[in-house]
């Protein structure tokens, strides 16, 4: 690994390959050494995934997440055929069998490890596109000409930008330049590192991370200019000089992962530094309310957009709510209220704690939320003048390409980022001293399970895989720019009205 | 909140080991010992807290285990791995999934409302109450903050033949007297359970449970006389056409199959007691004719009509039977074309598996809904059914301490009043009596994919 | 006396018969609504339609111009062009024709079969409705007629649908509003076109709306001069945009009413099918209709009591409901067991003007829900004229004053009491009413009653004739002027105020009027004192002194008229001849806007003209002032301006803020180090997110006062409304004279107030007009006190122990230790010298010095250790309770 920067800058937008900060990353493959291997190294020239390498002259443990697979390894030239002493066994690894669940599969999950150490797309055929919910983005399908309809489009000159002040009112024109930002996660819930990494990771694409509830940490103020700070109901450490800081401000009214519920952070994690951000007392469990107490009404929220308006007379304001039923109304009205961005967060998404009972019950998923608040806003003549993010379940480039063909401009991503963390879902931030893998906790000790650098490259990693994908999408659609993707719902097939759906697989080679 | 209405919770250790849903491998042969084992530096101490069992003569170590799988990414020697657990799948089945039985066992224990990280890992959408959604409200619409007590959420019921309207005279006095009804704490009702290795003690835990949180149970008649310090939470159901007069006057309500000759022994029964209370138990396939049946037992005075579904939820002793939700959906329409659903009192069960599903029967149209299985869930049961082949239960439940049973059933009532409270506080719903029939809050699928897919996806070619 | 109600199943049978029991059809509700601007009046005199006007535009940020209507009740038959009798006696049918050519075939279909017709026309108004700003959408042509139903046409309705027996006038007015159901399903709801519909069709009621402001109702169908009793206004905010006529905008009506609504329902689907089982289907689908239904059911058909109807509304709840005497909770039980699936459940206020035919009494109603998250005001003058007013926000109350007496010398700019329901309570019920019933004589007298019939009156006082002018008293140059020199050449404002509230109660209003007009008349020619007259009169405007037979509100008036005209004689800041301390902008002037030169130090802002919010705002044009060195500020006029204050950033230590007029929301919002003074109340949102510095507020503050605010010194002289400091932080410190309404200090999380942390005062006590200090019965009356705070504390005078546990849901009450006296010592000193009430009388009890800690109790957080763990659950904080009880 080569390391740069320091800190405080902003790294650039390349690939580096950025391993498991583990002993050894898990894959769909196990790959185990018996006791006859004698060193002599004819596997790693057989491997061309360096599943192989020396160490010392010795065999290394094998890295068998970068396995293809038992068909490859008993090809003739491969790994088990060319052991002289047969010591090499592949087979299914049982761990992933544990792994994931139906949003997450361990498919995904393991996918989504491969493209944040490699930068590409796992080619040993782990399903990197949709998970195994059965519904929604899961059912859904690009459907690809059978030709390619714009041969001679540069692939590398495909536009995957999004505007974000689309008023013409003054404020600052900001364009980014992946149809993706990151979302609100409070400095408390999660460490100030994977804080700092997905910042860093944004920035270098030249895009926006959202610093959640917990207030505006000081680490933050290099990358002022790539901040969205969050103004939630809790308020909690919202000052004139954070919002003057920065270029964009976000309303959180609601959250996808409890819709309509308030939140707390216990005790235990409010350490010295988080309250002293957040301006209240260590140890001392904080609650935000839902909603804001100070909006009740349409009226109330175009009030609370003109006070931020009249406190940073540049910034834009989005405005991030769930996904009730009169989620169209509740956009028209953000759009009356004078919202440069509208937010729906559906409620299928969220990283931080929530009850169960809030996570699949409240509010609908995003995939119905997109198309009635895009169609909603076409019929009444405002679409082109507010932009719309979709989050809340969105995993995959394959995610972001859907939701924008359901009419979004572009997307809002939380849990991937931590997945390509190495976050592995055990559902478990909660519990004792949070997570065991460093990622959402406070705890000094686990904190240390990770850098830094290694965090933002892992990301950085991801979201150059996801710009390829998109680029190889909008290629074969014959699409210049993601934004003649926007509801462009005759691309999509859904598997329960269509028959024949052919597979949307861009490791496929094209016809 | 009135401390009338709190339920107090304890913790109450399970008798037998929860089952995990995924086990260590921990592959001894091969291990290097060495001095920085991954197993020393468990953050959950699993390694160190692990034991043997004498109940399940196994080692306990998947109930510590959290999947962090830092032990499996960093052994050495790749000697640990992790599989799901096969007694997990097998425990239960399509409806007590063991997702269900597994959360029921952890509210029964800690008497709190599960909460996790990382977002929803479940499906998109599922039969019964898992194709819908409640509704939530946003900006123009507030609600309250559920558990965290910021406004006081009622779950109060009553149940009773009301009024359609008040009355006063021409000065402004009321005119209309009281009618008979009760009130419970909780728009839910305990119902006996369809099997299960029941015992004097069980019914017995029940009836504690049904005292403490001031609701009422229904009993089979013969429960009834054994229990009879709990009477005024029992409901005797009276198979027969026996009426026991000393029996009646004990209690506040009581409860009668449906049959030809209901309404006329509801008459009888109120005939001897002006202020009881009678409910009419409707099983099996209600049918096509159950909502008119409902309209006409409420206009014969019946206090409570009871719907009993099988314990799947379904329409029972049909071929494609109804789930409840579309049957209290259908009632309620029933009876709204009558007039008749402000007197009604219309009550589902079978198949109230999770809190979630009692607001979803209310919203639906239901007033209030009895639980049956999640009482022996609590108290261990696996849903094995063992019980009902004649063979042993696996945990022994007959022969549980009453008051052991019944704080663990209070403890599940209690994390399921909580979440009764997040879920109304997020639809903005202030009073449990005003989620009945609330169609306005609720979010159906066959609704949203009408809009949603079917609408702009269904003629897409292919 | 009402109508018993006797009728009821025949009434509805006969709608249900009509309704054909056919299909529960969907309840689709059109569109989702919220924030609104709602305004009513009503007066013992007839008022022009025009003073509707001034609340209307004053309210244009609750509303987006797509919306707006107004009622009248109690009208001037001169106006309308019939007799008393007729106006009395007849429905007055007003229709909105949105397709002009349908009339013909309406009046075939409904109007001359069934009715016999004293007087129609079409409503005029003005040639061109885009003359009128704001105005888009042509409003609908209104067709008006006098009508009585055909005295064989209801004697067969009463015969076929079993209503004999029945009062005819109640049978015709069943008649009537099925009718007008009729007629609006045959031309609005059941056609693709929608051609017409009844705007309103009681008797001596008026309802007219259109798409776009409320004022524009008046001024296009030239309603300025046209008189009513009973006015109220709407300004609505619906989120749907392309709205073409006014369908759905309110006011509703059932039969004599006319209701107007602030707020949305979460279960109006459950109401809709409530209405339905009783033969009633809304047809205009919105929130409002099916409200104003419920109220002409429960009131018309069930005949109800008045107090049944807003306990069905609005029920009363938790503490306050055992609070009501034993035969009320058992009433109030039957109503909500009956009711609940009918009841509203908020956020709603609900403003009603109704005709109540069988007393000749016109009424004005607001009702505000349980949860009370709602703004409304109340406010009621009584002198020569009597007046009770009803808005969402003050300063349409104050708005609505100004214009009236600007006319007519009867009325006074300020009114003598202003107050705020407490929804669903056991106190006043959440709703008051103003009667205007007939003395007589010819003459109406007004009275306000609340929910439970407890009559709300004023001190009666002598009213001010400011018709009459002042003369110069005859010790003028004997002893007022010498007296004056010499005040005014102390250079102490105390002693200007001392003059003033020490001989205030001997001198006659000419006196009061001649010594206020000195000072002002000293204060414009002599720059020396203007600084002293100006403090001065401030001090007396914000202290309460005794005034002996005039009325306070005179003397407010008098004070704030002459502080106007000496800021607007100052020198203007783009007059470069003149220059002082003080230094004039208004709107017209802003552009000339630059630092300050030389002496000037203080830049007075002329807030009448600017905008409310938005660039155009005085906030930001101070914030800017700011900027360039200005640190002292006046802003004076207001007139529901926001944000001020706002956007200056972090370390503002050196400045100072005075507000005089209507101040508006959001004020104090995020300041960090200056002090702000506002003189007369404040409005809702005030000093959220508050860092640091000092605020000072001489009257009321509003809903959601300190949200999330960090710190800061606070004193307030009167109540908070709903909702204050929730979710407040760090170490913010409060003195409330008054109380608040519910919730206050919710979540509070403001660590330890003895090692550093936040706390509230309360003193629970209220001034009279006099300045006598009241302590209230009940210091704190919601039933919810520092619910699941985890930090900080509130100190409550509260010698009678009245705080009970109940109202604590995670707090617990604990003894006054000396260090708690030691810490709000100060603070109750530093209030002294604000508002002038003396600590030894907040330790007085019935005429006893007490010990603090006899007087005050301290309600604190439950020990950290509890909420260090794990609260998934409110278990924590119960067992917590009971664990703590227990030791």
């Amino acid at each position: 690994m080569r390391y740069r920067n320091v800190w405080s800058e902003v790294p650039p937008a390349e690939v580096v390959n950025t391993p498991s900060r583990f002993d050894h990353a898990i894959g769909p493959f196990n790959v185990v050494i018996s006791d006859a291997c004698d060193h002599c190294l004819k596997c790693t020239a057989a491997c061309p995934e360096k599943v192989f390498e020396s160490r010392g002259g010795k065999l290394a443990p094998p890295k068998d997440h970068l396995c293809l697979g038992i068909d490859c390894s008993t090809k003739s030239t491969r790994c088990v055929r060319s052991c002289p002493v047969g010591a090499i066994r592949v087979g299914i690894n049982p761990d992933a069998r544990a792994l994931g669940d139906r949003r997450w599969t361990s498919d995904l999950l393991m996918s989504t490890w491969h493209m944040a150490e490699t930068g590409r797309v796992p080619k040993n055929g782990l399903e990197y596109r949709i998970g195994g919910s059965g519904g929604g983005f899961d059912k859904l399908r690009l459907v690809f000409p059978r030709r390619l309809p714009r041969p001679s489009l540069d692939k590398d000159s495909i536009d995957t930008s999004v505007t974000l002040n689309r008023r013409n009112d003054g404020r600052h024109k900001i364009d980014i330049p992946i149809p993706v930002y990151g979302g609100g996660m409070s400095f408390g819930s999660i460490s100030q590192i994977t804080m700092l990494a997905r910042i860093r990771a944004f920035a270098a694409w030249g895009s926006f991370t959202c610093t959640g509830e917990g207030g505006y940490p000081e680490a933050l103020y290099p990358f002022d200019d790539h901040i969205i700070t969050q103004v939630a109901t809790g308020l909690f450490g919202v000052r004139e000089e954070t919002l003057q800081r920065v270029k964009i401000i976000e309303f959180k009214y609601a959250q996808g992962a409890k819709p309509g519920l308030g939140g707390h952070l216990l005790g235990p994690k409010v350490t010295e530094a988080v309250a002293r951000i957040r301006e209240t007392v260590p140890g001392s469990s904080l609650f935000s309310p839902f909603p804001f107490h100070s909006v009740y009404s349409v009226e109330d929220h175009k009030k609370h957009v003109d006070w931020v308006k009249a406190v940073n007379t540049k910034a834009l304001v989005s405005v991030k709510v769930s996904t009730p039923s009169d989620v169209d109304m509740v956009a028209i009205g953000s759009y009356h209220a004078g919202a440069h961005i509208l937010h729906i967060d559906g409620s299928y998404g969220g990283t931080g704690a929530a009850p169960d009972v809030a996570k699949k019950n409240i509010a609908m998923p995003v995939e119905y939320a997109i198309p009635k608040v895009h169609n909603f806003l076409v019929e009444e003549g405002v679409r082109k003048e507010i932009t719309l993010i979709a989050s809340g379940g969105i995993r995959t480039a394959f995610d972001i390409a859907k939701a924008i063909a359901l009419g979004a401009d572009g997307v809002v991503t939380g849990t991937s980022d931590l997945v390509s963390l190495e976050c592995l879902r055990c559902h478990n931030c909660e519990s004792g001293r949070g997570c065991a893998r460093g990622i959402a906790t406070t705890d000094l000790e686990l904190v240390g399970l990770m850098d830094l650098q290694w965090a933002s490259q892992r990301i950085i990693n991801m979201l150059a895989c996801w710009r390829e994908q998109l680029r190889e999408i909008l290629y074969r659609f014959g699409l210049g720019s993601i934004r003649e993707l926007v509801g462009r719902t005759d691309l999509l097939a859904h598997l329960d009205y269509t028959s024949d759906v052919p597979d949307d697989d861009i490791r496929d080679q094209l016809r | 909140m009135p401390r009338k209405y709190h339920i107090d919770v304890q913790a109450t250790p399970n008798r037998y080991p929860v089952i995990g849903r995924s086990g260590i491998v921990d592959w001894g042969e091969g291990c290097l010992k060495c001095a920085q084992c991954v197993k020393y530096q468990c953050v959950y101490n699993v390694y160190r807290e692990r034991s043997f069992s004498s109940d399940i003569l196994a080692d306990t170590i998947d109930q510590f285990c959290k999947n962090c799988f830092r032990c499996v990414q960093g052994c050495p020697k790749r000697l640990i791995h992790k599989t799901l657990n096969p007694e997990w799948e097998a425990l239960g089945d399509d409806i007590y999934t063991p997702e269900i039985v597994s959360a029921t066992w952890t509210q029964a224990e800690t008497g709190k409302i599960p909460v996790s990280g990382a977002g929803y890992g479940g499906a998109f959408s599922g039969p019964g109450f898992d194709s819908m959604w409640t509704d939530m409200s946003e900006i123009v619409r507030p609600t309250r903050d559920g558990i965290h007590g910021r406004e006081y959420i009622s779950t109060v019921v009553e149940i009773s033949n009301r009024p359609f309207n008040l009355e006063f005279d021409s000065v402004g006095k009321i005119r209309t007297g009281q009618w008979p009804f009760a009130r419970i704490p909780l728009p839910i009702m305990f119902d006996f359970p369809r099997f299960g290795d029941l015992s004097e003690r069980v019914w017995q835990a029940m009836a504690l449970a049904a005292a403490e949180i001031d609701t009422m149970m229904v009993v089979p008649a013969e429960q009834a006389q054994a229990l009879a310090e709990f009477s005024h939470h029992l409901v005797p159901f009276l198979e027969d056409d026996r009426l026991d007069g000393a029996l009646i006057e004990r209690h506040r309500m009581v409860q009668i199959p449906d049959g030809e000759n209901a309404i006329e022994r509801v008459s009888r029964l109120k005939a001897m007691k002006a202020d009881l209370l009678v409910s009419v138990r409707i099983g099996a396939a209600g049918g096509p004719d159950l909502a008119a049946r409902s309209a006409e037992l409420t206009r014969a005075g019946v206090d409570l009509v009871h719907y009993t579904a099988d314990e799947r939820g379904y329409e029972a002793g049909v071929e494609n039977g109804r789930h409840i939700k579309d049957v209290a959906r259908n009632v309620h329409g029933v009876l709204l074309q009558e007039r008749l659903r402000d007197q009604a009192t219309f009550m589902v069960s079978g198949g109230i598996a999770m809190a979630e599903h009692v607001i979803k029967s209310m919203l639906c149209g239901a007033n209030l809904v009895a639980v049956d299985m999640p009482l022996l869930v609590a108290l261990e049961c696996r849903v094995c059914r063992n019980c009902v082949a004649g063979a042993r239960c696996p945990v022994q439940i007959s022969s549980i301490d009453p008051r052991w049973g019944s704080r663990r059933i209070v403890n599940l009532m209690g994390a399921w009043h909580n979440q009764l409270l997040e879920m109304m506080g997020a639809m903005g719903i202030r009073e449990a009596r005003r989620l009945r029939g609330e169609q306005g809050r609720v979010m159906f699928i066959e609704d949203l994919e009408e809009d949603t897919f079917a609408r702009l996806l269904g003629n897409s070619k292919s | 006396m009402k109508y018993d109600g006797s009728f009821a199943q025949q009434i509805i049978g006969s709608r249900v018969r009509e309704l054909q029991r056919g299909g529960f059809s969907a309840n689709l509700k059109r569109e989702d609504e919220g924030g609104c601007g709602v305004t009513g009046f009503a007066c013992n005199v007839p008022v022009a339609g025009r003073y509707i006007f001034e609340p209307s535009v004053c309210m244009h940020n609750r509303g987006n111009g797509k919306g707006g209507g107004v009622a009248a009740a109690g009208m001037n038959p001169d106006m309308l062009g019939v007799s008393r009798e007729v106006l009395d006696s007849h429905y007055l049918l007003n229709v909105a024709l949105l397709e002009p050519q349908c009339l013909s075939a309406l009046k075939e279909g409904f109007v001359n079969p069934v009715f016999d017709v004293a007087r129609e026309e079409l409503v005029g108004h003005i040639p061109d409705y885009r003359e009128l700003e704001g105005l888009d959408v042509r409003p609908p042509d209104i067709w008006r007629a006098f009508v009585r139903v055909k005295p064989q046409v209801l004697k067969l309705f009463i015969e076929e649908n079993g209503l004999q027996g029945i009062p005819a006038r109640l049978a015709e007015d069943e008649f009537v509003s099925r009718n007008s159901l009729r007629l609006n399903r045959q031309f609005y709801s059941s056609l693709g076109e929608k051609e017409a519909f009844v705007l309103s069709h009681g008797r001596n009621v008026m309802i007219m709306k259109i798409v776009g402001y409320a004022e524009n109702v008046v001024r296009y169908y030239k309603m300025d001069d046209f008189q009513a009793h009973v006015w109220i206004a709407h300004q609505r905010y619906p989120t749907r945009g392309r709205v073409w006529h006014p369908g759905g905008a309110h006011p509703f009506t059932g039969l004599n009413e006319a209701l107007v609504h602030n707020g949305d329902f979460a279960n109006y689907h459950a109401t809709c099918d409530y209405l339905k089982q009783r033969g009633l289907e809304p047809l205009f689908m919105t929130d409002t209709e099916v409200s104003v239904m419920l109220f002409d059911l429960w009131n018309r058909v069930y005949g109800y009591p008045l107090e049944v109807i807003i306990e069905a509304l609005a029920p009363t709840g938790e503490l306050d409901f055992d609070l009501l005497p034993p035969e009320k909770q058992e009433l109030y039980d039957k109503i909500q067991m009956t009711h609940l699936h009918a009841s509203p459940d908020g956020p709603w206020f609900f403003i009603i003007a109704r005709n109540i035919t069988e007393s000749n009494t016109y009424q004005l109603l607001g009702i505000t829900d349980t949860a009370m998250l709602r703004p409304q005001v109340f406010a009621l003058y009584d002198g020569e004229v009597q007046i009770g007013l009803i808005c969402s926000e003050k300063q349409a109350i104050d708005a609505t004053l100004r214009s009236l007496s600007e006319d007519d010398p009867r009325f006074s700019p300020v009114a003598d009491k202003y107050w705020n329901a407490r929804g669903g309570s056991s106190s006043d019920g959440g709703a008051f009413m103003f009667n205007v019933s007939p003395n007589g004589n010819g003459t109406h007298k007004l009275e306000c009653f609340d929910k439970f019939g407890n009559q709300v009156t004023v001190a009666p006082r002598k009213p001010l004739d400011v018709t009459v002018e002042v003369i110069r008293p005859d010790n003028h140059e004997s002893e007022i002027r010498p007296t004056l020199t010499d005040v005014l050449g102390s250079d102490e404002p105390e002693r200007v105020f001392r003059l003033v509230s020490e001989n205030a109660a001997g001198w006659d209003y000419n006196m009061l009027r001649w010594m206020i007009g000195r000072l002002g008349f000293r204060a414009r020619t002599q720059p020396k004192v203007l600084n002293v007259v100006i403090e001065g009169l401030t001090m007396v405007l914000d202290r309460r002194f005794p005034l002996a037979d005039k009325k306070r509100s005179v003397l407010v008036r008098l004070v704030v008229d002459e502080l106007f005209e000496i800021f607007r004689s100052l020198p203007r800041i783009s007059d470069a001849t003149q220059m002082g301390s003080y230094c004039l902008v208004d709107f017209a002037t802003r552009n000339d806007f630059r630092p300050p030169i030389s002496v000037e130090k203080t830049l007075v802002v002329d807030a009448s003209d600017f905008r409310p919010e938005g660039d155009d705002c005085d906030a930001v044009l101070i914030s800017d002032a700011y900027q360039l060195g200005w640190r002292r500020f006046i802003i004076f006029d207001l007139r529901g301006q926001r944000f001020e204050g706002c956007g200056f950033g972090s370390m503002t230590d050196t400045v100072r803020i005075d507000l005089y007029g209507s101040s508006g929301d959001y004020t104090a919002s995020g300041i960090d180090g200056m002090q702000i003074h506002i003189h007369g109340n404040a409005q809702d949102q005030i000093g959220q997110i508050m860092k640091r510095g000092l605020l000072v507020i001489h009257g009321d503050v509003g809903q959601c006062f300190m949200y999330g605010a960090k710190g800061g010194e606070v004193f307030v002289l009167g109540n908070a409304a709903g909702r204050p400091l929730i979710n407040a932080a760090g170490h913010p410190r409060v003195v409330i004279n008054g109380t608040a309404l519910d919730f206050l200090a919710e979540s509070f999380m403001a660590g330890d107030p003895l090692k550093g942390g936040g706390f509230v005062i309360v003193n629970g006590l209220t001034l009279d007009e006099d300045g006598k200090v009241i302590f209230f019965d009940r210091p704190y009356p919601g039933s919810n006190l520092f619910s699941l705070a985890s930090g900080g504390a509130i100190y409550i005078r509260d010698p009678n122990k009245i705080i009970v546990d109940e109202q604590l849901n995670g707090g617990r009450l604990a003894k006054l230790s000396d260090a708690d006296w030691d810490l709000i010592l100060p603070y109750l000193q530093a209030n002294e010298k604000h508002f002038g009430i003396p600590v030894d009388e907040l330790l007085t009890v019935d005429g006893v010095r007490r010990l603090p800690h006899e007087v005050y109790r301290k309600v604190e957080a439950v020990p950290l250790a509890v909420l260090t763990q794990i609260p998934e659950t409110d278990d924590s904080v119960w067992s917590a309770k009971s664990a703590a009880a227990g030791h």
